[in-house]
């Protein structure tokens, strides 16, 4: 039985019934099988009753999103089966308990009745570990090897003892072998260990990798989804990678304890989503005044005020854009995968201490909170950013450093190109950050010509930091008669839609991706767009803000707009359908 | 009365008015820096935003200008980063209480070694006299002229509270005495609160050299700082009787926050090698 392998599995079940962690699991055993995988969970702000599920998509060949319909269905309860049945494709598979429901009759479906409660209990397991029951079940569906879950399971419950560790493999196999008995054809396919690993990580854990690589060394963030992943990423590892994570009172301390750790010499990062991040605000400009390096991550999520919590979103890009009073440098990247994640964080630490200012990295719960593989080469050198992008996030560079020994220090020596060499307190020169505007020296001033002087100072690093806008990047045909632009997470189901696009033969269609929105590519993006008819923005927010900025930055007018704002990320039958009807207008 | 200390001076002169209490605070500070035997770069200091603040221009030590309420979590993150780097935070009665009150109680709580001066002139003196938490109820300020409607709080209560574990009042006025206050604050291994009855000159006629004078006097060596009960008393002595003890109120020794991390109890922070463990190939297993 030779096809293309491309699935979407789907589990679903109420909160507190182990569907993330059953998910995770599921991941890794795709990737471990040599497949690609994206995934994405939906989960309400609830601790327990609400409805979860968690979806992955596994294929052979390179996949960047989800698609709208799904090939089997894991219902640990009715309601997923009420809530899903219709995603799923002709010939899909409905694996559930026979005690939980009945399902109604559908030829086109195929339905696999495995008693998940009475396998759990004949193991000694209980409710709970229903998941484990129908872990075993879908690989032995998919065809998957045996032992590669028998090894996670045991390396995920090695610290409990041994017993706890058999208990978990018994039960998982009892759903394995139940199904191996009971199914009327053979597996859908034969998947064996690959002997080329992938990663499959978060957004968050790509970006939590990325910061500790570039040497991050404290991190304060007050919890708030979808940015909570990178606490627990650097908690369970602190000690390894000898970095301090603090839990402040507040989003406000957690910004003004990272300045202070900075301004101490270690490099600092802060992360929250829109409204913890406006609290961070003022802090923010102040790393801009003091001329201090920070790294911000910010996790956008429905808004305005507590908005969607566990939903998804772009609707904050103008916000960041503009976060912080007063005319300072700022640094606004905006990675669309998890390779980006990685090397834009990365990137982020070095702008930050060679610019001394702050960099926000912009994602969005969808990306955080969502599993996806990649190549190992993905974290070794990008495949995504230009070469010197690359070369600039490499290596660990902290800027300009004060000469230990200068008798004539001045923190705010105004240089040719503005950056002035910065000290260390305790290491060096004595010397004064000051957050009122300054002389030289970082004693505060009201002179005209010395606060003029400061201001150019500044302004003088905004100039010089346009050269490194990257960007925007393309993807599909060069000579397409459609161009589809976006930034973020946005890209995966624009890359996906792309393949469909192109090979349909009507349309030839590019996408331009911008994975850094501050300092603007102006030029980059002039050039791509001048011999484009048909441009056609894609945005998860209800103003199509990534337009209204290309416009302000080139004068270049995109009236068509593909824009989804329901909490939900794109699906690229939405983007091909849109395209279809946009491009049939024309 | 000569001032100790030129080699903390730098070339501005300090912008208060002529009288103002926080003059007696610099020159306190100056000498206990100096019997401490500091130089200027042995220490950082953090500083709040109001006339208390204005300080960091006379100061050449590190200094960190921040935030109005924000002196706090810099500190701690300075302490974090680097806790060989003795840490003392400049705030006002307005700048630690009123907008930094979040900070505050929570600085307190996990014992940051961090020694915490309250310039408390009982006003909002940079922006001209407002009503700020330690203001006397009715008193007639710019915000409120009828009389000050809000009942103020005593920061020592909520000091001791909150779990400071050096807990403290002096005055602007008594030099010597401060400048003993602040040695033992700073020699306190953990959050010390000193709060400072500061005449305001200009904007709080009320809180006069004067006023304190005749109502303050010290603790003696009577006085048992290590009882917190009595302590709790002891700081509402004020509102019940009229009569101000100034000195120490509570000491008790527990270990810092910065104490209780494990991966820079022998090494600091920005000491700490970078690990084996984030060279990519590393960071990856995790992944695969
Ligand atoms: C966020 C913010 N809000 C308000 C102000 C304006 N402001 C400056 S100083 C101050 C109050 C100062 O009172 P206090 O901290 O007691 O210091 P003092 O001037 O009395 O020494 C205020 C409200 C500010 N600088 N920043
Ligand atoms: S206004 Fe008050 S606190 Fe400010 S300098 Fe003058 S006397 Fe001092």
């Amino acid at each position: 039985m030779e096809k293309n392998i491309d699935f979407t599995w789907k589990i679903g079940g109420e909160a507190g019934f182990g569907i993330m962690v059953t998910g995770a699991t599921f991941g890794k055993l795709c990737t471990r099988s040599g497949l690609n995988v994206i995934s994405t969970v939906e989960y309400p702000s609830l601790i327990r009753g609400g409805h979860n599920t968690f979806i992955i998509r596994a294929a052979e060949e390179k996949i960047y999103s989800l698609k709208q319909t799904i090939n089997l269905l894991v219902a640990l309860n009715k309601e997923t089966y009420d809530l899903h049945r219709e995603e799923l494709e002709s010939s899909g598979m409905i694996i559930f308990d026979p005690h939980d429901f009945q399902p109604e009759p559908n030829p086109s479906l195929e339905f696999l009745p495995v008693p998940f409660f009475q396998l759990a209990k004949d193991n000694k397991g209980n409710f709970l570990m229903r998941n484990t029951v129908a872990l075993g079940a879908s690989i032995a569906v998919l065809g998957m090897d045996f032992s590669l879950l028998e090894e996670m399971l045991r390396k995920e419950f090695e610290r409990k003892g041994e017993e706890v560790v058999n208990l978990n493999i018994n039960i998982a196999k009892a759903g394995y072998a139940f199904v191996l008995d009971n199914l009327k054809q053979t597996p859908r396919f034969k998947l064996n260990r690959s002997s080329k690993p992938k990663i499959l990580a978060t957004g968050n854990e790509a970006l939590g990798a990325g910061a500790v690589s570039s040497g991050m060394k404290f991190f304060a963030s007050y919890p708030m989804t979808p940015v909570n992943g990178l606490i627990t990423y650097f908690t369970a590892r602190e000690k390894k990678f000898n970095l301090v994570y603090k839990q402040p009172e507040d989003e406000i301390a957690a910004i003004n304890m990272a300045v202070g750790a900075s301004y101490a010499g270690v490099r600092a990062m802060t992360a929250s989503s829109g409204g913890g991040f406006a609290l961070m605000n003022e802090g923010f400009s102040l790393a801009g005044m003091t001329e201090t390096p920070l790294v911000v991550v910010y996790g956008q999520r429905p808004g305005p005020a507590s908005g969607l919590p566990t939903w998804t979103s772009q609707g904050d890009l103008k916000y960041a854009l503009a976060a912080g009073h007063g005319e300072f440098l700022r640094f606004v990247f905006t990675p669309g995968d998890i390779e980006e994640c990685f090397w834009l964080t990365k990137l982020a630490f070095n702008m930050a201490d060679f610019y001394q200012t702050p960099v926000i990295v912009l994602v969005d719960k969808y990306l955080c909170e969502s599993y996806f593989s990649a190549e190992t080469s993905a974290w070794q050198k990008p495949q995504s950013l230009p070469e010197n992008v690359w070369q600039k996030a490499q290596t660990i560079n902290r800027g300009k450093m004060a000469d230990k020994t200068d008798g004539n220090y001045l923190r705010y020596k105004i240089t040719e190109d503005g950056i002035s060499p910065r000290a260390i307190p305790g290491k060096g020169p004595v010397f004064t950050v000051n957050s009122y505007e300054h002389d030289e020296e970082g004693l505060s001033t009201e002179k005209s010509l010395e606060i003029k002087a400061m201001v150019d100072k500044r302004k003088k690093k905004m100039i010089l930091a346009q050269a490194e806008a990257f960007g925007p990047i393309e993807y599909g045909e060069k000579n397409a008669n459609l161009t589809l632009v976006g930034w973020g997470s946005t890209k995966q189901a624009v890359l996906e839609a792309l393949k469909n696009i192109n090979s349909s033969g009507k349309i030839t269609a590019r996408y331009l991706h911008f994975p850094c929105l501050s300092p603007f590519p102006v030029e980059n993006t002039q050039k791509l767009l001048a011999k484009t008819s048909t441009i056609i923005n894609v945005e998860g927010n209800s103003q199509g803000q990534l337009a209204m900025l290309i416009r302000e930055k080139t004068g270049i007018e995109i009236t068509d707009n593909v824009l989804k704002y329901d909490g939900r990320q794109f699906y690229p039958e939405e983007i091909i359908s849109a395209v279809n009807v946009i491009s049939k207008g024309r | 009365m000569t001032l100790t200390g030129k080699e903390f001076s730098t070339k501005k002169m300090p912008t208060w008015c002529p009288g103002c209490g926080d003059f007696g605070i610099w020159a306190a500070l100056k000498k206990a820096l100096v019997e401490l035997g500091y130089q200027g770069n042995d220490v950082a200091f953090v500083y709040g935003i109001g006339c208390h603040g204005n300080m960091y221009d006379t100061m050449k030590v590190n200094n960190f200008e921040g935030l109005h309420g924000r002196p706090l979590p810099v500190a701690c993150g300075i302490r974090l980063a680097n806790h060989q780097l003795p840490v003392f935070a400049i705030s006002g009665d307005g700048d630690a209480l009123g907008e930094g009150g979040n900070h505050f109680i929570h600085a307190a709580r996990r014992n940051f070694n961090i020694t915490y001066l309250i310039h408390d002139n009982q006003i909002y003196a940079l922006t001209t006299g407002q009503t700020s938490p330690t203001t006397a109820l009715g008193l007639k300020t710019k915000s409120n002229p009828g009389g000050s409607l809000d009942y103020p709080f005593n920061p020592l209560t909520l000091a001791l509270a909150a779990g400071a574990t050096f807990v403290a009042r002096g005055f602007a006025g008594d030099i010597d005495h401060l400048c003993e206050l602040i040695k033992a604050a700073h020699q306190h291994k953990g959050f010390s609160v000193l709060d400072i009855l500061q005449p305001c000159v200009t904007f709080n006629p009320h809180s006069s050299y004067t006023f304190y004078r005749e109502h303050i006097y010290k603790l003696t060596d009577e006085y048992q700082t290590n009882d917190k009960i009595a302590a709790f008393t002891k700081t509402l002595e004020w509102e019940m009787t009229g009569k101000i003890p100034i000195g120490i109120f509570y000491q008790e020794q527990k270990p810092t926050y910065e104490d209780e991390v494990e991966q820079i109890k022998n090494t600091p922070l920005i000491e700490l090698g970078l690990s084996e463990a984030i060279q990519i190939e590393n960071l990856m297993a995790d992944f695969i």
